[in-house]
């Protein structure tokens, strides 16, 4: 185990490598971390610039405080679960996890009983001398676990873990994964583009968006406050506003306002966003009404209620109906009522702003 | 995709094999030709080339070389799109063995087919047995044209049905169904939509047959029996160079064959990406080969029939001929052990000497053939863009140069000091080695190609040093393939016939000198021999063939 510190990577903008700037992060000890963001975003970069497998063009890596920078990638110590697997075709299951026990000379018996434990825990143990072409896809992901973890690294890293798993499977095994990580207790660091890895298995979130990083904390935190518009987006959050400052509130034509805390001093053009979770419908002539009005453009059953699909403005939102009597008809004007205290107010033109008032 | 660390530093030590092995013996060389042929007496003249170019014999032996490559590729097409076809598209028994089979003549060495055929239709071999049997008159095929392209077909029929069916059932048949849906006739959706998709793959089999054949020369020279209107430029060269006083016109013609060869391998190649491309034509689930019908199997048994007969009989009766003596029909052992006997050592080549000099030769370059094919093959999969592309085809030049004229390369130029290597067995080594690294190239460069650049890489994560991940992860994997194209290498240095025809000597000729010597010789011991010894031959490169087969074949199902 070991606490990760990134500081200050830079890579410029090759024919292949997507540019990385000014990438500064920590994963304490034993914490996971997901590193989030769009592709393209420079995610795997930074992974493979901590692996040692790209070389930064500025910056430092940090094991425990120690710099690595100029360490070799087999002798940083680092354990690494890579997109595709990469497992070694000309070997079986047990030789593949056994590998880096190999490289790191642990003794023969040592190494099969390393090697059975990790295929225990993974839950391969009975496709021990399985060739790894004869895997499912889930099963190679857990050989390519097993081998990864096998050597005991200080610091795993996660490409894309669940990359070419589909979606009915990807829960459980989301689950299963968080589950072995949290078993073996090594600080890891996980890409993923998708959140619902993110929210399911990590401590820590580092949110990314072409080649900067735009927030990181802890994962509560960063979801419940995204920095950005672009990151609260990518946690769902959606726009309930998107116009101009006036007179303590924020107004857009044919969509309504909403009031302005007076703690933020924003002018100009600002976003305001809410995550569906908090969102719903009612009556226009309830005294819930935020202020945001929009066109029901759909329904669709949600238990006892519905669930609207709602036009504010020109984008579409979903929120539950949330009123006695039956669900409006399409084309019915509703009005959305959100708690104050979770709405989100981001300003358009500078990218970074203070979120909110918490 | 993201720059690997671990390859920025160690693809450049891997370009020195070939280097040092295409540079001196083949650049060199081949520069040296076209500076004799412009510099005759050691000046700057112009005149010996007009003397060629203004002589109507090189012209038609032009014509002549280029008109039965063409009429060659025809029927080699005609006969093998057919059966392509029954290959690509139909399920039957064994069928993996019969296309093995089929494809073990284009590994026999030259001088092996010309024996077989020169057996088969000699006045006294099957075919005339058969014509006299049905009644016929009897047919004097050697020495004519006919002889030529029977021999040429055998050779090439299996390059047509390889890249052909290959291409076929990785075509989508619902296309062509689709298309009869919609009112075409069998006929004609063939042409309208399986035929274009498989033009690219024609036309690279095309001009890969094309080129074999433009450059044919033990065929010509053992079945052509000495009719001066069948010499193509590649016998022309030969005769040429061992008059030593006409080397201008043999360099000038050399030089005209490698520009033909050249150019005829550049559209194999721009065509096979074509082909390449077609297979992403290829539909999920749809390809599964399909029984045959009531109607395939009356078009597939005859095809297959005739081809294996056509496959088979020449081979059988070079078989035949070594283990009779004379016009008798007894079986006996007599040719074969005669080799070992003071009747083999009195020959003017012994056989056991030429049999321990096939194998040094064919030992020595496979190996070499191997390090600089697989070093080669590194480079061009793991250096990007037109590096790779630009790599590839330098690398795969020696494919593009006729035999002979490699020999007479060779002849020209290390022949002063301080290169003077006129009667080196090491010339021969490197001509063997040149002719051959490319196959191993070609085997190594797919299963490279194919491996996930992050296996390296998820070794060194592991705590693998730049050479163990080499020695337990690439070389593992890269294993049988190289063991494939060393075989490959191997058989060719134990046929090579047209280089080494130039470059021996008595006291280290090959195999097939060893037969080619004792055609020419008379008396039935000297032809039992040369039976005897082509016959061997013939068993050796078949068991490396049908070894290689099975090492690719068992290749496709691991990774």
């Amino acid at each position: 185990m070991a606490s990760l510190t990134v500081e200050g990577l830079y890579r410029s903008f090759s024919d292949e490598a997507l540019a990385v700037e000014n990438v500064s992060f920590e994963v304490p000890d034993g914490h996971i971390a997901a590193l989030i963001g769009p592709s393209g975003a420079g995610k795997t970069s930074v992974l493979r610039m901590i692996a040692g497998l790209d070389e930064p063009d500025l910056g430092d890596v940090r094991l425990d405080g120690r710099s690595i920078r100029r360490v070799k990638p087999h002798r940083r110590g680092i354990g690494m679960m890579f997109q595709e697997l990469a497992l070694f075709p000309h070997m079986n299951v047990e030789e593949n996890v056994m590998f880096g026990l190999k490289m790191a000379k642990w003794p023969r018996p040592a190494r099969r009983e390393r090697a059975e434990e990790m295929l225990g825990l993974v839950g391969l143990t009975a496709l021990a001398a399985r060739r790894v072409d004869e895997l499912s896809g889930g099963e190679r992901q857990r050989v390519a676990l097993a081998r990864a973890l096998a050597p005991q690294p200080g610091l795993l890293l996660l490409d894309e873990p669940l990359g070419a798993i589909d979606e009915e499977r990807k829960r459980w095994l989301r689950n299963e994964l968080r589950a072995v990580l949290r078993s073996v207790q090594t600080t890891a660091l996980m890409v993923s583009h998708d959140i619902r890895d993110a929210v399911a298995i990590a401590d820590d979130v580092v949110v990314m968006d072409a080649g900067r990083v735009l927030q990181h904390g802890p994962l509560t935190t960063v979801v419940a406050y995204p920095v950005t518009a672009e990151a609260a987006a990518m946690f769902g959050y959606v726009t309930l506003i998107a116009g101009e400052v006036r007179e303590r509130g924020v107004f857009e034509q044919g969509v309504g306002s909403l009031p302005l805390p007076p703690e933020l001093r924003l002018t100009g053009r600002v976003r305001v966003m809410a995550h569906p979770s908090s969102l719903r419908a009612v009556p226009t002539s309830a005294g819930e009404s935020s202020g945001v009005t929009g066109m029901v453009s759909g329904t669709q059953p949600e238990g006892p209620t519905q669930l609207l699909k709602i036009m504010v403005g020109t984008r579409q939102l979903l929120a539950r109906w949330a009123w006695e009597g039956g669900a409006p008809a399409s084309g019915a004007q509703v009005a959305i009522a959100v708690r104050a205290d979770t709405l989100r107010f981001y300003a358009v033109s500078t990218p970074t702003v203070r979120a909110t008032s918490a | 995709m993201n720059r690997v660390w671990t390859r920025r530093r160690t693809t450049w030590p891997w370009v020195l094999p070939a280097l040092l092995l295409v540079g001196p013996f083949l650049a060199w060389p081949l520069g040296a030709m076209v500076w004799r042929a412009v510099t005759p007496d050691g000046a700057f003249a112009l005149q010996p080339l007009g003397d060629v170019l203004g002589d109507r014999y090189y012209w038609e032996r032009l014509a002549f070389t280029a008109g039965q490559a063409a009429a060659s590729t025809a029927i080699a097409l005609a006969v093998g799109i057919p059966a392509a076809y029954v290959f690509a598209r139909l399920r039957f028994p064994l069928q993996g063995l019969l296309l093995a089979l089929l494809t073990v003549p284009f590994v026999l060495p030259t001088l092996v087919v010309a024996i077989a055929f020169q057996r088969l239709a000699g006045p006294d071999g099957w075919l005339n047995e058969l014509l006299e049997a049905a009644g016929l008159e009897p047919v004097r095929p050697l020495g004519t044209i006919w002889i030529l392209l029977a021999a040429h077909v055998f050779y090439n029929v299996a390059v047509v049905i390889r890249l052909v069916s290959v291409v076929w059932r990785n075509l989508d048949p619902r296309t062509e169904e689709a298309a009869r849906l919609l009112g075409a006739g069998p006929w004609s959706a063939f042409r309208a939509v399986t035929l274009p998709a498989l033009t690219p793959a024609i036309l690279s089999a095309a001009a890969l047959v094309f080129t074999f054949t433009f450059t044919s020369f033990g065929v010509v020279l053992v079945l052509g029996a000495g009719n001066p209107d069948l010499d193509t430029l590649e016998v022309v060269v030969y005769r040429l160079a061992t008059r030593l006083v006409e080397l201008p016109a043999a360099a000038l013609v050399s030089v005209i064959q490698v520009a033909a060869s050249v150019a005829a391998l550049t559209l194999y190649s721009v065509f096979q990406r074509g082909a390449t491309r077609s297979l992403g034509l290829r539909g999920d689930h749809a390809t599964r080969l399909r029984r045959a019908g009531g109607g395939q199997v009356l078009f597939a048994l005859p095809v297959l029939i005739l081809l294996i007969a056509f496959i088979v009989t020449p081979m059988a009766a070079l078989v035949h001929g070594a283990l009779t003596v004379g016009a008798t029909d007894t079986v006996t052992l007599e040719n074969f052990t005669t080799l070992f006997d003071d009747t083999g050592r009195q020959s003017f080549i012994p056989p056991l000497d030429a049999m321990r000099w096939s194998l040094t030769f064919a030992a020595g370059s496979a190996a070499i053939a191997t390090v600089v094919g697989l070093a080669s093959a590194r480079v061009i999969a793991y250096s990007r863009g037109a590096v790779g592309a630009v790599a590839d085809a330098l690398l795969m030049l020696p494919l593009t140069v006729p035999a002979v004229v490699l020999g007479f390369g060779y002849l020209v130029t290390f022949n002063r000091e301080p290169y003077d290597l006129r009667g080196s067995l090491w010339l021969v080594f490197a001509a063997h080695a040149l002719v051959a690294y490319p196959f191993v190239l070609r085997s190594a460069l797919s299963t490279l190609r194919a491996l996930d650049p992050r296996v390296p890489e998820a070794a060194r994560m592991l705590g693998a040093s730049a050479w163990t991940v080499w020695w337990r992860v690439e070389f593992p994997i890269l294993r049988r393939p190289l063991l494939a194209g060393a075989l490959f290498a191997f058989a060719v240095s134990l046929g090579e016939f047209g280089a080494t025809v130039l470059l021996q000597r008595q006291e280290f000729a090959t195999l097939p000198i060893a037969i080619f010597d004792a055609l020419g010789r008379p008396g039935e011991a000297n032809l039992g021999h040369a039976l005897a010894l082509s016959t061997i031959l013939m068993a050796v490169t078949a068991a490396a063939f049908l070894l290689i087969e099975r090492l690719r074949y068992r290749d496709a199902t691991g990774f």
